[in-house]
């Protein structure tokens, strides 16, 4: 879910052309957004929504519970934005 | 050819700060406010860095998105994705050693022991002592 609020920002910030005279804040309203996704989802699953973030220390620590979750989780997030990107945002 | 190289070194380099960054973090407070904030500044400082070689894309469903949408070729989106993996792992291996140093290999050793199923033959002998004792 928390991915959902990651990558329409980076689609309305840095993709579309519509918001080039924002181009130079657009790294800080995508780390903002991660900040907010991280946040949202950090009291229920740990806040991990990059798969690169839970493979390197589930494979260090050898913790291997319900590790699928990190995966499909931001993957499902990521294809429900673009859906919404392109449907709905997209001009 | 070179380009594309530096490019997935861009992305190796910025999935390697932002994961050191959490993961180090992580391991050090716990607190979910302080790994959103390490989050949100050390992706500001990856994106800084690499936005100019590679266009910043640091994580995998990032990268994923954009190849869904048609903003990045798929054969180059792969390769960004998994030197992304590569650096989240070197992080991660960074991290752990920092944090118990000499045991980082151990204990990936010890996850290579735990999956010895998946592994080759000639790396069975290297495994089949017990790890038990290796961690105390």
């Amino acid at each position: 879910m928390g991915t959902f609020v990651l990558v329409p920002t980076i689609f309305m910030v840095a993709i579309d052309r519509r918001a080039e005279q924002y181009a130079k804040l657009a790294p800080f309203a995508i780390s903002s957004a991660l900040t907010a996704g991280v946040l949202l989802s950090g009291a229920i699953s740990g806040g991990s929504l990059n798969p690169a973030r839970a493979l390197g220390p589930a494979l260090f620590a050898n913790l291997w519970q319900n590790h699928i979750v990190y995966w499909l989780g931001p993957v499902f997030g990521a294809v429900l934005a673009v859906l919404a990107y392109s449907y709905v945002l997209k001009e | 050819m070179a380009l594309e190289i530096k490019k997935c070194m861009a992305e190796f380099l910025g999935s390697f700060i932002l994961v050191l960054a959490v993961a180090m973090m992580a391991a050090a407070t716990g607190n979910v406010f302080i790994v959103a904030l390490t989050n949100g500044i050390a992706l500001l400082a990856a994106i800084f860095i690499t936005l100019r070689i590679s266009g910043a894309q640091i994580t995998p469903v990032v990268t994923l998105a954009l190849i869904l949408a048609e903003k990045e070729e798929p054969a180059r989106g792969v390769s960004f994705i998994v030197s992304q993996l590569i650096g989240g792992l070197a992080a991660s291996c960074s991290s752990c050693s920092a944090a118990t140093p000499s045991l980082a290999f151990l204990r990936l050793a010890r996850t290579l022991h735990s999956c010895r199923v998946l592994l080759p033959k000639p790396w069975e002998h290297l495994c089949s002592s017990p790890p038990s004792s290796w961690l105390q």
